[in-house]
């Protein structure tokens, strides 16, 4: 087990670095570094450019040099945690990051959970039922889940909770408590929020997941390892859930690692329609703005993000799975 | 009594103790989509205790249904079960099997600890994710009010006692890191924890090598001496049946077509196709003549004709005769019967009983 | 030496074996199809594909209005109902016109029915000029109001363009990246990972890893990164095929899967194996045995990645970051559809959704149904 998972660590040096690379050819793209972008923006809008920071800033990230030095600096600083300057907001990128990051990773978890336990529940009940009405209801729900945009459930969220439950969705937080410092009534007033985006993000992921659920115990069910279970004469439930069940959560565990890199996605875009103080709204300003040091960091931090969700993914599997621990 | 009539009559059961199991106008019908499948289709036999009775078969033709109907572990798509399976239990009770719903407590209790089943895939047969230990002690702790330490010892004694070393190794073992013949043995472990009195083994060894068969069917014997069990043994090997069975019983279509004793279904076969597959199999005293096909293939499962099944590809039977009705079992011998109109002459005893 | 276990009846003769085989592969196409023909869900989706793109095709004929034209007496106008009978008698077909009110207070409009104004319903009427494919100049519409009336049947947008022609117009595009992008994806997809798999040792380790490097990116943000150096100077053609490219990048790391796994899996194959023993030359099994299955299952997993590139560019331009106005796509209708209050008052702006629905859906069955039919004997 330790050998596997130093294995799988190692296995993550050449993909962060694969991560890093296309990061910053992505923050190197807009023609022109940027710079020259962001004087001519300042300049364009009238205000005062300070060419002293300019130029402490060319010499920081090497700005004259080779793309592979300009590389070599950006990472060096970034591995540090020292993430560069935001243009636009005029302070280090790690500060605006801090808590919205967070909150993402808080989202994508919770969505993560939810995704996984109703997966799971209506994937058992539409396998073991097969056919049924529910199995049909389910399975369309699932289609549709799968068809609809995010952005456009997140609308439709939103108006059913405003229409029927009087919220004012839009945000994680109550007016009040926006700015407030962490407590007990924030938490909860979050947690009051949470629940739409979390539906929202999590639809398409659930839908797919269920179908895999689905399919991975139907074919589990058929194997002969479920008629010797019977032959023993354990009980149904206890053939159920011990093993075709069992052998069939090991591959809907490894679907993190493309479920991840959903969820991520899915937030990005709802907690722009729905204005959350996720990395989502801060990223796509960045981009609409070209606040390139932000945006490139941020990708970076949210690929990383997955990866690591991926690791752990994969630890799990091996864990419950001796042929994967084997191999 | 020559033809087996109505299954309300237990006479049989009442008069010899020694019967175990009698299956009686047993039917298994599959629905389908493309249609009915009439997998075990009217099958009377009767397993006495402590004997081996060997089913044999071409492929196709019921034997593994008829087995997983005993237990009632047939599988998807739903099938309908018509018939009798009277379980003779120890202490003297007779239960048909037939009548419980499938998910019954009554049948549960059956399975695994009276009769049990050992699977021709000794790979997939085994959960994949579970240790060899945990799987087979999971029979002890279902039937037998054990603690886990307890089912565990017994565990090991009996991967033991199937010819596994250092079981208390093998206890943690996964499937996949036993060898093929290792498996088997311990699928046999598996099915004998409880000591069941009935073992059904669905061609045990088609899946392994020749030299490990040997092997298997030797330590089936022995376990049976040792634990006084009667077996089922399926295979369409006639060799393993010439091995290992007392009693034989020949199936085609759904349907036993003659059974008796092995002495007399090997010198003295009087359906064809029992005498078609004696041609087919290869003997040590006819190595220079060639091995017989029997012409044409199984009928497709799906459409059934009057009369003999076999009549198609039988070259001895008579139009008229044979396909006018289902021909009854008629008794050749002692306890020798077949279901042939052609022995209806030269049987002997009509009308007694 | 005789097998000891000689499996009786199943020894069919040689020269019937022979026969069957060629009229095995023969008839795999078939197989395909009939097997494709009772997944009765995948078989009505093909036609409603055939549908919407037959809309896309024809949207200048089928549209009532020009998509571009502001209606200044029906901003936001609810659909109109086609109506047939009037005082009680059987009419042609017609609408009635909206009378307006506006509430100053609020600044919100309201249409009531105006039986006064009624429009009879054309076919084959004179409509705005086009040329159809930039090819045959003409005035014809399947339908139009008489001559000065309006038809809006879907309703019209916050600027009074007809909703009907906006969204047929916007299938053009939204329905063309689908397959632009997977027709790029399968390019590239099958190079990479026909390589991957042909070549296999060193070079497939590395073009693996690679793929799961690229899909352990959260695609939006990639792909709104992407979009985002597209610069806004760029006309709008190439607009449209920066984002489809875009878009395509991402999709054809599971297409080279999919190419890679069946390559290796083909390779060695018990049918493939048998026609090679049987005497078949290489470029024979190819075509006879690997082309069908091969390209039933490349033809599933395009089916299935075209829903994924749609929904994509719907995000992109619904972000802002993908096509622009004055362009049409489904996309770009919905930025109409940005918050809740659009929802409220005019949910008939949402209708492109709808749309997007059914042609992803419509996608997901036949890939669905195209994936079981590719192993016909499963
Ligand atoms: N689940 C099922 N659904 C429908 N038909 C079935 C099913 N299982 C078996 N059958 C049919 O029932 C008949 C008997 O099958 P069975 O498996 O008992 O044959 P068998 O004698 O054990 O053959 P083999 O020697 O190949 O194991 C066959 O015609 C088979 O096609
Ligand atoms: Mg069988």
């Amino acid at each position: 087990m330790a050998t596997y998972i130093v294995r799988r660590v190692f296995y993550m040096i050449p993909t962060l670095l694969v991560i890093s690379f296309l990061s910053f050819l992505i923050m190197q793209a807009p023609p022109g570094d940027f710079l020259t972008s962001y004087i001519a923006e300042l300049s364009a809008s009238g205000e005062q450019v300070d060419l002293e920071l300019v130029e402490s800033l060319r010499a920081t990230y090497g700005l004259d040099e080779p793309w592979y030095v300009q590389y070599w600096l950006w990472i060096s600083r970034f591995v540090r945690g020292d993430f560069g300057t935001s243009f636009e907001w005029n302070v280090p990128v790690r500060e605006l990051i801090g808590q919205r990051l967070a909150l993402t990773i808080f989202i994508s978890m919770l969505t993560l959970l939810f995704t996984w336990i109703v997966a799971l529940a209506i994937g058992v009940y539409s396998a073991v039922y097969q056919y049924s009405i529910g199995d049909y209801i389910v399975t369309t729900i699932g289609f549709l889940g799968l068809a609809t945009p995010n952005f456009m459930l997140a609308l439709i969220l939103m108006y059913i909770a405003f229409q029927v439950f009087g919220i004012s969705v839009g945000g994680l937080f109550s007016p009040d408590y926006t700015n407030a410092p962490w407590t007990w009534g924030k938490f909860v007033d979050l947690m009051k929020h949470v629940w739409i985006p979390v539906i929202v993000i999590g639809t398409a992921g659930t839908a797919s997941l269920i179908r895999v659920m689905r399919a991975n115990l139907l074919d589990e069910l058929k194997k002969p390892y479920v008629v010797t279970a019977q032959a023993k004469g354990v009980p149904a439930w206890r053939a159920l859930f011990k093993y075709p069940f069992r052998v069939a959560i090991n591959p809907f565990l490894s679907t993190i690692g493309w479920l991840l890199p959903a969820l991520i996605s899915g937030d990005i875009i709802v907690s722009v329609v729905l204005s959350l103080q996720t990395t989502g709204p801060l990223y796509y300003r960045a981009l609409l703005s070209q606040d390139m040091f932000l945006a490139g960091g941020l990708l970076m931090l949210l690929a990383i993000l997955t990866v690591i969700g991926t690791l752990l993914s994969d630890i799990l599997l091996a864990w419950v799975d001796p042929r994967v621990r084997y191999e | 009594m020559t033809e087996k009539s109505a299954p309300t009559a237990l006479s049989r059961a009442e008069i010899s103790a020694d019967v175990l199991l009698e299956l009686k106008d047993l039917h298994t019908h599959f629905h389908t989509d493309d249609g009915l499948v009439r997998a075990v289709n009217g099958v009377d036999l009767t397993l006495r205790r402590g004997r081996t009775l060997g089913v044999v078969g071409e492929s196709g033709c019921g034997k593994t249904i008829l087995s997983r109907t005993v237990m009632r572990i047939v599988p998807e798509p739903p099938a309908s079960i018509s018939g009798h399976i009277f379980w003779h239990r120890q202490n003297g009770e007779i239960v048909d099997l037939a009548t419980y719903p499938v998910k019954a407590r009554q049948l549960r209790e059956v399975r695994g600890k009276e009769i049990s089943m050992i699977f021709q895939e000794p790979m997939s047969s085994f959960s994949p994710i579970h240790t060899i230990g945990n799987q087979i002690a999971e029979a002890l702790l279902v039937h037998e009010r054990v603690s886990k330490k307890e089912a565990q010892e017994r565990t090991i004694e009996m991967i033991g006692m199937v010819g596994i070393s250092q079981p208390d190794k093998r206890f943690h073992a996964y499937p996949f890191e036993l060898s093929g013949g290792m498996r088997q043995r311990a699928m046999i472990a598996m099915a004998l924890v409880c000591r069941p009195t009935l073992l059904i083994a669905d061609e045990p060894t088609t899946a392994l090598d020749v030299t490990v068969e040997a092997a298997i069917l030797k330590l089936i014997k022995s376990l049976q001496a040792q634990l006084g069990m009667t077996v089922m043994i399926i295979t369409h090997d006639l060799g393993v049946i010439a091995k290992m069975a007392d009693d034989v019983a020949v199936m085609y279509l759904g349907k036993v077509v003659e059974q008796g004793p092995v002495e007399a279904i090997f010198d003295a076969p009087q359906h064809p196709y029992t005498r078609a597959l004696l041609k087919s199999m290869p003997r040590l005293s006819n190595t220079g003549s060639r091995l017989e096909a029997i012409r044409g293939n199984v009928a497709d499962p799906y459409t059934v004709l009057p009369g003999c099944a076999f009549f198609p590809r039988c070259g001895e039977g008579e139009q008229d005769r044979c396909t006018a009705a289902m021909p009854p079992l008629v008794e050749v011998g002692d306890d020798h019967l077949v279901r042939c109109v052609m022995r209806e002459g030269v049987a002997h005893g009509r009308g007694s009983g | 030496m005789a097998d000891p276990q000689v499996e009786i009846g199943r020894s069919a003769p040689a020269e019937e074996a022979g026969q069957t085989s060629t009229y095995a592969t023969a008839s795999q196409w078939q197989l395909i199809r009939r097997k494709f023909r009772r997944h009765r869900l995948a078989v009505v989706s093909v036609w409603v594909l055939v549908l919407l793109y037959g809309m896309a095709l024809f949207a200048q004929f089928l549209s009532p209005h020009d998509p571009f034209e502001f209606n200044d007496k029906l901003v936001g106008a609810p659909p109109m109902r086609v109506r047939i009978v009037e005082d009680n008698k059987l009419q042609r077909p017609f609408v009635y016109g909206y009378k307006r009110t506006v509430d100053f207070a609020t600044m919100r409009r309201y249409y009531e029915v105006d039986p006064e104004t009624k429009f009879v319903i054309r076919f084959f009427a004179k409509g705005f000029s086009y040329e159809l494919w930039n090819l045959f100049p003409t005035d014809r519409h399947l339908l139009a109001a008489e001559d000065g009336g309006y038809l809006h049947l879907l309703g019209t947008d916050r600027l009074g363009r007809d909703m009907v022609a906006r969204i047929l117009y916007g299938a053009r595009a939204s329905l063309s990246i689908g397959l632009v992008g997977v027709l790029i994806s399968f390019v590239l997809g099958l190079v990479i990972g026909g390589i991957s798999g042909l070549v296999g040792g060193v070079v497939d380790d590395v073009i693996q890893r690679l793929i799961e490097i690229i899909r352990s990116f959260p695609t939006i943000p990639l792909w709104m990164a992407l979009a985002a150096i597209v610069p806004k100077e760029w006309p709008q053609l190439w607009v449209y095929f920066g984002i489809t490219i875009i878009v395509s990048l991402i999709g054809w790391t599971s297409l080279a899967r999919v190419v890679r796994g069946k390559f290796l899996s083909l390779r060695d194959d018990d049918y493939v194996v048998a026609a090679r023993l049987s005497g078949g030359g290489n470029a024979w099994i190819i075509r006879k045995h690997l082309l069908p299955a091969f390209a039933s299952h490349v033809i599933a997993s395009l089916t299935l990645a075209i829903p994924a590139m749609i929904l994509a560019e719907t995000a992109l331009s619904f972000l802002g970051l993908g096509l622009r106005q004055p362009f049409i796509s489904w996309g770009v209708l919905l930025q109409e559809a940005q918050n809740v209050r659009s929802v409220a008052l005019m949910p008939w702006v949402f209708t492109p959704v709808l749309f997007i629905i059914v042609t992803v859906l419509a996608f997901n069955f036949v890939g669905d149904g195209m994936r079981d039919a590719a192993d016909p004997y499963a």
